[in-house]
């Protein structure tokens, strides 16, 4: 049973700053603005959506289970049906204009020949016909929601979004890297991580004092988070990989996991913590210290030193981004959230080894798990009680992970690795209020292994 | 000159109708008037001593324009530092003219005014106000005073020192606890910042020409 505590959390955050920065990438074939979110749902629909792909590599798609060909068929089916009610409606409504006079103006809901000739065309009411329409969206998205549950239960993920550690969190890098060096007693599996990190450290930094190594740490975390997001994404899809495990400790130098009893401890954080040192590998320590150093990530970091980084790693990542007009009505339309859950959902389920990062200023995210945030133990079925208080309130530039969308069509994504829902429709009423900074936007990357490696 | 308000928490539409260069007037003056009021409770700069006398030779962060927070301190230590949001906006307008007067007049604003408008001035909404990037030891107590020990972490050579700095937090802590709650009813909190990284810097109030 779960208990709603009278005491519940709500947190805003008073300062802000911590990572990504607008960098608006090619978005959609011919088009190089802002687009509107409608615009961006077309595209995806007639299939315009086109990869950033700097580097051109060829590449293999990963091939399908059963479990994703089942899906498909399941899905398609339904989608079919649904297709075929829209056009015989499509038709039916041209012909009774036709008939009627093109240009008339009539309340289907209300009209009542249309309604009569209606129920003689289709055996049915009109509205019996919108509920067996809306039953079978709803099919539609239960067939969604059950495979993604499943990708995570038969994947990587459920070793990487556990309750309580639902994903890398940047704040461990610093945490584990100065308890190590200062001698402080750690677990088996956290000491071996913290070794891994101050190896990583002096791997790219030789010259590094003990003091440089924690500093260096202190740095990583400050701006750590699209490094752990997008690490969360790919640890997860080496960890699907038949031999994502060797290929990780041969191509990326370390361990993909560790083993403790029968749980596996992926090292999301020192994944994370190599994109960021190999990217400023040519500095020297002084400068990552220096107060103007800016060690965050962008899109275009992404697209270029990160694909790098990859492809010196025999991979590849395609990506493209999908910066969110929040002026437009469009982004309104959020605020019922039909367009924006529905392409997430469709992007993450439909495409193997696809990821999907939101990158937001101002916004609300709601505590589900609070993972390193956790201020005193609670049950994790109070997620459903969340609208009543527990709301990171007005979080500063950020990247997370979507790892999932809940039933109301809001993001869940992975940060400070705890549970958290993303109110979809906050970024576009923070624009209200400061429309220079609030800003949103998706970011879908694809990996893939390059032919040849 | 201009100033920018950058932390979240400030209700951005009041500073317009105040004005920002005035508000900014307004929380230094506020600010100051208030630290006086915590340095009769405590000698601010003794903790330097005791800090020194810890050994380890802690460096502080030097620059006195480092940010809002460290920029118009009174309390005249090197290490510790009033970290509060300003919160102007919340007052009335009556409350507003009290401290435009005091201004005008050089005059400091009393201790009935300040004990009956600090917790609206410096508490922030909510339970938990994040002071910094969001990890656990920088959420704090939206309803506390809190104080902020800084160091400068690039400027240590020695690993060991950091035991110097958490023992200095612990007592510190204690002792400003121990000695505020005996005048004030009011939760208080001891941040602690390495200077790693500098987001305070450019992010918090700061003046720019």
């Amino acid at each position: 049973m779960s208990m709603i505590n009278s005491s519940s959390k709500k947190i805003s955050l008073g300062n802000h700053d911590f990572g990504t920065s607008g960098n608006y990438g090619k978005i959609i074939k011919g088009k190089n603005t802002t687009v509107t979110f409608n615009d961006f749902y077309e595209a995806q629909q007639t299939e315009e959506l086109v990869f950033d792909d700097p580097n051109k590599n060829e590449t293999i798609e990963p091939s399908k289970s059963d479990v994703e060909i089942a899906y498909e068929r399941q899905r398609s089916e339904v989608k079919l049906k649904i297709d075929a009610l829209n056009a015989k409606y499509d038709s039916f409504v041209n012909s009774y204009l036709e008939a009627n006079g093109n240009n008339m103006e009539i309340d289907v809901t209300s009209d009542s020949k249309f309604l009569e000739e209606f129920s003689k065309a289709f055996n049915m009411s009109y509205e019996e016909f919108q509920k067996s329409l809306e039953e079978l969206q709803s099919d539609l998205r239960l067939i969604d929601a059950a495979f993604m549950a499943n990708v995570f239960k038969n994947s990587s993920a459920k070793d990487i979004f556990k309750k309580g550690a639902y994903g890398g969190n940047q704040g461990n890098v610093a945490n584990l890297v100065s308890a190590y060096m200062q001698g402080y007693n750690l677990d088996a599996v956290k000491t071996k991580q913290a070794i891994d990190m101050v190896n990583m450290i002096k791997k790219y930094f030789p010259y590094a004092t003990d003091m440089d190594v924690i500093n260096i740490s202190e740095a990583f975390t400050s701006s750590g988070c699209g490094y752990v997001a997008m690490s969360n994404a790919l640890c997860m899809f080496l960890g699907n990989m038949e031999n994502g495990s060797e290929l990780c400790k041969e191509k990326f130098g370390f361990d993909l996991y560790y083993v403790e009893g029968e749980e596996k401890f992926y090292n999301i954080e020192n994944m994370a913590l190599t994109m960021f040192l190999d990217r400023f590998k040519d500095l020297d320590t002084s400068a990552i210290l220096d107060p103007t150093f800016a060690g965050g990530t962008s899109y275009s970091y992404y697209v270029s030193e990160f694909n790098d980084f990859l492809h010196e790693r025999g991979l590849n990542c395609a990506m493209s981004r999908f910066p969110i007009d929040l002026s437009s009505t469009d982004a309104m339309d959020i605020y019922g959230l039909p367009s924006f859950s529905k392409v997430l959902q469709e992007y993450m389920t439909y495409y193997s080894g696809s990821y999907v990062l939101i990158s937001s200023e101002h916004f609300d995210l709601a505590v589900m798990d609070e993972g390193d945030l956790k201020v005193e133990s609670r049950d994790s079925a109070l997620s459903n009680a969340l609208p009543n208080g527990n709301v990171m309130q007005n979080v500063g530039g950020h990247a997370m992970l979507v790892t999932g969308i809940d039933q109301s069509g809001n993001p869940i994504v992975s940060s400070w690795s705890g549970e958290y829902r993303f109110i979809a429709e906050s970024p576009a009423r923070y624009f209200q209020q400061k429309p220079d900074e609030a800003r949103l936007a998706l970011e879908f990357f694809q990996f893939s292994i390059i032919e040849g490696e | 000159m201009k100033y920018k308000f950058y932390p979240n928490t400030y209700d951005y539409s009041k500073i317009k109708v105040i004005g920002e260069e005035e508000f900014l007037n307004l929380m230094i003056k506020y600010r100051n008037d208030f630290e006086l009021f915590l340095s009769k409770i405590i000698n601010f700069k003794s903790i330097d001593a005791f800090i020194y006398s810890l050994g380890g030779s802690i460096p502080a962060v030097n620059d006195i324009e480092y940010n809002f927070y460290h920029k118009y301190s009174s309390l005249g230590s090197n290490y510790i530092f009033l970290r509060n949001n300003i919160h102007i906006e919340n007052l009335s307008d009556e409350e507003i003219n009290v401290i435009r007067s005091s201004i005008n007049n050089k005059k400091v604003l009393d201790n009935e005014f300040l004990m009956n408008t600090y917790k609206r001035v410096l508490y922030e909404d909510g339970d938990y106000t994040m002071f910094g990037i969001p990890m656990k030891k920088n959420m704090v107590p939206s309803k506390a005073i809190v104080f902020e020990l800084s160091y400068d972490q690039k400027k240590l050579t020695q690993v060991s020192q950091l035991k110097v700095i958490d023992k200095a937090k612990e007592m510190v802590d204690n002792f400003i606890k121990e000695e505020i709650k005996k005048r004030l009813d009011t939760d208080i909190y001891l941040l602690v910042y390495n200077a790693i990284p500098d987001i305070y810097n450019s992010n918090t109030v700061v003046s720019g020409e």
